[in-house]
């Protein structure tokens, strides 16, 4: 194997790093902060794609400013989906039953919903202007669009580290996450806190839908496909633990993206060989401290 | 040599082009690649000079049944038939033809023998050339027809369409029937 091949491979799996934290990191978030494994992530990430399909393919909105866009519709969504009908499950005996239900229900529906107002043919749309080839050092060809991923990753990561330890949003999120009624008592708006929240990991998810459209089809199966690898994610880096899930996608992207090129026919394996052994050895998460740490 | 199906060829086609894989080798893709979805999912965004094929073409062969059908799918629908679409649209037909030679929709043997042979007037047909059910596999025999994507604005939203067809007759395509005995071991 030579360097260069390495480098691309690398990079390549940088890439799906960056969109799988992107997703993985709402859904965590959302599980540190209400407890609820909201299943349906993977429609709004879907959902996102759509609007992204829209607002680009359709109406022609330029490509970045579609992005943030796609995120806002998503999230709104989401924080309708979360007050509407995931707020009426909290507290319930049972609960954990609940939420699989309804947000199982949820992709049904979401998934449907996008067949009925797009249709049911593929959606594509094209990489934004100037992003169409690749950057070349010699024999390594990296493509420009990948690196504006791995970039916005890149500050997606850093806003989110200065919001959550500098900003006081940031610290009600991670005190939501520890103890909640006594945020309660100490005169927060919980209920609105989690909507919010909600909405926020949800709209990150859209955006990434539409960040990732370009790479992929706009199809209704996408959510499903995304889900599973977010759930990976999520596993290896400890169930509500943000940073986890960005060291966990790290993980999962350069595995996948090393073993599809050394032993092809196995690469899914490895994925959730990889999650397997997690589970026995360091069941709280790879990177999770002793006592379960959270946000 | 490709064998994706969907929205993995469109995906596929994508990362693809970023690392520059057509100007290093040839793409052929048959059965699945040439889909009309594929085409009118990607519009100009889809490479010139892709090697495909699907079991149906929008614009071949150039007959008037294949125009009929073309278009009256696109006044029924609003788009442009997929290579599924016409695949349903034949499957119906046979059907029904069985069941008309037979009677009784519920006689299973009979509607077995019926469709063994049965011939049916396609749209992807090219002259002179009536698809069958071979009786040994039970598989439809047609022509096949292979191009390269090019240029073509006439059924939008697709941009590309396929062109320079290279044709292959159904007798050449048929598996010889030793063939077919050793892949049933008997």
């Amino acid at each position: 194997m030579d360097f260069s091949f390495f480098i691309t491979q690398a990079v390549s799996g940088l890439t799906m790093a960056t969109l799988l934290f992107l997703v993985a990191s709402g859904l965590t978030l959302i599980f540190g902060v209400g407890n609820i494994f909201n299943f349906a992530h993977g429609s709004f990430y879907m959902i996102g794609a759509y609007l992204g399909y829209q607002l680009v393919g359709v109406w022609h909105i330029n490509f970045w400013l579609a992005l943030p866009l796609a995120g806002l519709g998503a999230g709104l969504l989401g924080a309708l989906a979360e007050a509407l009908f995931l707020r009426r499950i909290y507290g319930r005996p049972l609960e954990g039953g609940f939420q699989i239900l309804l947000t199982y229900c949820l992709i049904l529906i979401i998934d449907d919903l996008v067949k009925i107002v797009w249709g049911t043919e593929y959606k594509s749309i094209p990489r934004p202007h100037g992003f169409h080839g690749a950057v070349q050092f010699g024999e390594i060809y990296i493509p420009a669009y990948n690196i504006a991923i791995i970039i916005i990753g890149l500050i997606v990561v850093v806003a989110s580290w200065w919001i959550l330890t500098k900003t006081r949003p940031g610290k009600i999120t991670r005190a939501s996450a520890v103890d909640r009624e006594m945020l309660g008592a100490l005169g927060v708006n919980v209920p609105l806190t989690l909507t919010l929240i909600f909405g926020i990991a949800t709209a990150l998810g859209g955006m990434t839908g539409a960040l990732a459209a370009p790479l992929r089809t706009v199809t209704p199966g996408a959510g499903i496909e995304v889900i599973i690898d977010s759930l990976i994610v999520v596993v290896l880096g400890g169930m509500g633990n943000f940073w986890g899930a960005w060291l966990g996608a790290l993980l999962l992207g350069e595995v996948n993206a090393f073993a599809v090129a050394f032993v092809p026919g196995w690469a899914t394996l490895f994925s959730y060989l990889v999650m397997v052994v997690t589970l026995i050895f360091k069941p709280e998460g790879l990177f999770a401290p002793r006592s379960v740490r959270k946000v | 040599m490709a064998g994706f199906w969907g929205g993995d060829t469109v995906a596929f086609i994508k990362q693809a082009q970023a690392y520059g894989l057509f100007k290093k080798m040839l793409y052929f893709h048959p059965d699945a690649g040439g889909n009309y979805e594929l085409m009118s999912a990607m519009g100009s965004e889809l490479p010139e000079g892709l090697v495909l094929s699907a079991r149906h073409h929008c614009n071949w062969p150039d007959t008037e049944a294949n125009r009929n059908f073309v278009n009256t799918f696109k006044k029924l629908n609003g788009r442009y038939p997929t290579y599924a679409a016409e695949g349903a649209y034949a499957g119906i037909h046979a059907i029904a033809k069985a069941v008309e030679k037979v009677g009784n929709p519920d006689d299973t043997e009979a509607l077995v023998k019926a469709l063994e042979g049965l011939k049916l007037q396609l749209p992807e047909d090219p002259e002179g050339f009536t698809s069958y059910i071979d009786p040994a596999t039970h598989q439809i025999v047609q022509a096949q027809a292979i191009g390269v994507t090019a240029p073509n604005d006439k059924f939008p939203p697709a941009m590309r369409m396929l062109t320079d067809w290279k044709v292959y007759k159904a007798e050449d395509l048929l598996p010889p029937p030793e063939y077919i005995k050793m892949k049933r071991g008997s």
